[in-house]
This record gives C-alpha cells, sequence and structure tokens, in this order.
C-alpha cells in the first residue's frame, strides 16, 4: 500500500513543473506529511493549476469553438478521401485523390496547429473534444463498403499540425 | 486589493524574512490562522502574488530533511508591503466601532 501511495505521488508530482515539483516535495519531506495527505496535496495543486489555465478563454475555443466542430467535419472529408482512394484503386482518376488528401492534410494540419498553439498546457481537453464525436460516430458507423477508421484519417495530419504547434512559442 | 489569504501569506513571508520559503510560510499560516493550509492554496496563491509583483521567489539550497529537494525561497517586495499596509489599514478602518473590537 505504501509503495503504491509512493508511486501514486511521483506520477502526480511529474504533472508539475521540474522546479515546482522539487520545492513541493521538499516541503512535503520536511513537513513529514502521511502519503495520504502528499498524495492529495500535489493532486489539490495540480487540479489548482488546471482549473487556473480553464479561467482563460483560449482552451474553452480551442476545445468547443475548433476541435468539437472541426473533427465532425473533417470525419466527414476524411470519407471524401477513402471514396477517392477506393475509386482510384478501381481504376479511376488520381486528380481527385490527390485534391482531397491535399485538402484535408491542409485543413487537418492547419486546425491542430491553432489548437495547439492556442491552448497547449489543456490540449488534454482539445483532445477529449476531439475524440468524443469521434467515438460517437465509429459507434453509428454504417458504411459496409469501408471500414471504420477510414473516419480518423483526419487524425495523422492533424497530430503533425498539433506537434509544429506545441514546438512553436505560444500565448497559454 | 489583497484577499485574506494572501494577506496573511505576505504577513508570514515578511515576518520570516530571509528564513521565508514553503514549507516555513505554511506553517507560519497554520499557527497563525489555526487552519490548515493545503499546499495548492499556498503554491498557487504565491504564484499569483508573483505575477502582481507582491513577492519575489527565486530557488534556494538543498537540506537533508528535505530529501536533498531544494526551498522556493520567498522575499516580499516594497509593493508587498504596500498592499498589505493598505488591507490592514483597511480592515482597521472597516472595524471601528464594531463590537468586537477592543479599544
Amino acid at each position: 500500500m505504501g509503495d503504491v501511495m509512493i508511486d501514486l505521488l511521483t506520477v502526480a508530482s511529474q504533472l508539475l513543473p521540474p522546479r515546482e515539483r522539487e520545492a513541493v516535495l521538499g516541503d512535503l519531506c520536511e513537513a513529514r506529511e502521511s502519503r495520504w495527505r502528499a498524495l492529495s496535496g500535489v493532486l489539490g495543486l495540480v487540479i489548482r493549476r488546471e482549473a487556473i489555465l480553464l479561467k482563460d478563454w483560449r482552451p474553452w475555443v480551442a476545445a468547443f469553438g475548433l476541435s468539437m466542430p472541426a473533427s465532425f467535419c473533417l470525419m466527414g472529408f476524411s470519407l471524401t478521401v477513402s471514396w477517392s482512394f477506393q475509386s482510384w484503386i478501381a481504376g479511376g482518376r488520381a486528380l481527385p485523390l490527390i485534391e482531397n488528401a491535399f485538402l484535408l492534410s491542409t485543413l487537418a494540419g492547419t486546425g491542430g496547429f491553432l489548437v495547439a498553439w492556442l491552448s497547449r498546457r489543456t490540449l488534454w481537453m482539445s483532445i477529449l473534444a476531439t475524440f468524443s464525436p469521434c467515438l460517437f460516430c465509429l459507434a453509428r458507423f454504417r458504411q459496409h463498403s469501408l471500414p471504420r477508421v477510414c473516419l480518423l484519417v483526419f487524425l495523422l495530419p492533424a497530430i503533425w499540425g498539433a506537434w509544429q504547434g506545441i514546438r512553436k512559442p505560444k500565448p497559454l | 486589493m489583497l484577499g485574506e489569504f494572501e494577506y496573511a501569506l505576505i504577513t508570514a513571508a515578511a515576518g520570516l524574512g530571509d528564513k521565508a520559503y514553503g514549507a516555513a510560510i505554511r506553517e507560519e499560516i497554520e499557527t497563525m490562522t489555526g487552519r490548515k493550509c493545503s499546499i495548492g492554496a499556498l503554491y498557487t496563491t504565491i504564484d499569483r502574488l508573483e505575477n502582481k509583483g507582491l513577492l519575489k521567489t527565486w530557488m534556494g539550497e538543498t537540506t537533508p530533511q528535505r530529501g536533498g529537494r531544494a526551498k522556493r525561497m520567498v522575499r516580499v517586495t516594497p509593493s508587498g508591503i504596500k498592499a498589505a499596509k493598505e488591507f490592514y489599514d483597511a480592515v482597521a478602518r472597516i472595524s471601528r466601532g464594531a463590537s468586537w473590537v477592543t479599544s
């Protein structure tokens, strides 16, 4: 039980910035807090930090103004690209596939970039906002000519865009 | 104007002087108020006051009692002292004439 609490405390403290982690764990050690109180103290600090970030407008715009509606549109676009691909494999023209794939990559990449740039430290919220429509649509997918995973084609360029957004200096 | 907890934190840090850091301030607040002070409330308030320019913090030395971890040292800035004085004066003005105030 004690080891589990220490493991949990170590994991929870990883959610804090290195400088703060050092000071907080040192304070808890010095105060000889029980493991349970130490864990609840660290978790309380992490939750307060997140709550402060969520007072800003950017995480909300990124999650519910961008990620959620965009994931619906991009799932539709992913299906279009998949149909174009199917048609090309069956001997159709390659141009529609190239055009649609380019457009999907651009839109998803830009969306991912914007979301990550706007709310890097609250990206978990945007990820949840992206995946909730995905799960909804995956559960109701009735298109027999395509596998369900085709709905998620947009995720590849979106993740690449988000990665670029994380690396760029950002406002939050 | 400062909040009650912000005032308690500044007062505790000012009283501790060069020995003001997270654990010491927390202990001082708990002794002064007789209430538990969570580490979350302490550090988020320190950050807020630092952002307002009322405190200055830096990483201090490590000690064996802390498992070799560094302290986050705190110093009250002149603006912090001014804000604390304003808060105290306001409370004193508001309390004037109240039945529980002893002259």
